[in-house]
């Protein structure tokens, strides 16, 4: 029995390999562009996963640390085929974007005082800057809806621009707002709840 | 050199919370401060990892390991890159997804994304700084 699942766990890993090798070039702009055509490979090609588990896949892909995209690979690779599934597909999907930019890396660094090079690159970094504002414009459109994230935001930015304070301690600073906001909240539930108990008492 | 090459993209990717934008930030602090890089040579970095294909912290991690250590520099950068990734995803496969409803989770991540969305503005802030778009506006230090 367990000669025939080994084989089969190899080859569903070499077809995931191949599946999100396939994937990886078209991820242009950060992994949520790629989302949906992960999405038509797994769910309406390959059939192997429903589309309420990709919704799943997509929420935990997104709280987690590291991009999106590769993410979801890791999540759909155990899924389907455990802990080698899950190697192939992270394999996968990084190997030819890191190729790609291994050579422009070698390239670039050889003709770096060439000026149609020079020329190029300060036309692109604007275009980079508008890709990173619009990232962050597009979670700000999720997260900001009230006074409070907005608060978060603002502050920490203020925080960055005047003083030079590591960058991981912001991500700090927003756990330690969030959990404290979080226990606020309940306690004042709780006085809520006792009032009412109060009362009730007081009536009886 | 190699090592710690690896070993900064490893702690990197452990804290990479909300994508590879809001790392921008982070990696500018570790290229920097380690002398991988200058500050020309960072916004060079992200002028060609943002307009590759891929994700841009895997991208900008194959950049400053190849400009640190030439190819193996690059391979140690994002395996370092990689690895947290491999290791987080299992973890959130056999247990995160239990967790993943509870309350103080979703606090803690309800304040890590303003905090999130404060690092890609400050890297798109950064860029603009450093492309020359608006000279002289420099507040940072």
């Amino acid at each position: 029995m367990s000669s025939t699942v080994i084989p089969n766990q190899i080859q569903l890993s070499l077809k995931l390999f191949t599946s999100f090798l396939k994937i990886g070039p078209t991820t242009f702009g950060g992994g949520y562009a790629i989302l949906h055509v992960i999405d038509k490979e797994f769910t309406e090609h390959r059939k192997w996963l429903s589309s309420q588990e990709m919704t799943e896949i997509t929420a935990l892909s997104g709280a987690a640390p590291g991009g999106i995209g590769v993410n979801v690979a890791a999540l759909i690779g155990y899924r389907i085929a455990g802990i080698p599934g899950l190697l192939c597909s992270i394999f996968g999907i990084s190997m030819p974007t890191t190729l790609i930019m291994l050579m422009l890396c070698a390239t670039a660094s050889g003709l770096s005082d060439n000026p149609l090079i020079q020329a190029a690159l300060m036309g692109i970094k604007p275009t980079i800057v508008a890709l990173i504002a619009y990232a962050a414009v597009r979670m700000g459109k999720q997260t900001l809806k009230h006074p409070l994230p907005w608060s978060i935001t603002v502050t920490c930015i203020l925080l960055l621009l005047c003083f030079p304070i590591h960058p991981l301690l912001i991500l700090g600073i927003g756990t330690m707002i969030g959990l404290v906001v979080e226990a606020a909240s309940n306690s004042s539930k709780h006085n809520i709840r006792d009032q009412q108990e109060q009362g009730k008492h007081h009536m009886m | 050199m190699l090592f710690t090459l690896f070993w900064t993209f490893f702690k990197i990717g452990f804290m990479s919370f909300g994508g590879g934008y809001a790392m921008l930030p982070i990696m500018e602090h570790a290229a920097l401060s380690h002398g991988w890089l200058n500050t020309q040579q960072y916004s060079e970095a992200i002028a060609l990892a943002g307009m590759s294909p891929g994700p841009v912290a895997m991208n900008s991690a194959v950049y400053i390991g190849y400009t640190a250590g030439g190819w193996a520099g690059s391979v140690f950068a994002s395996l370092g890159m990689m690895l947290p990734s491999a290791i987080i995803m299992f973890l959130v496969a056999t247990i995160f997804y239990r967790v993943y409803d509870n309350h103080w989770v979703q606090a803690a991540l309800n304040g890590m994304k303003p905090a999130v969305i404060a690092l890609i503005a400050y890297a798109a802030y950064t860029m603009t700084i450093q492309s020359g778009l608006v000279k002289g506006l420099s507040i940072s230090t």
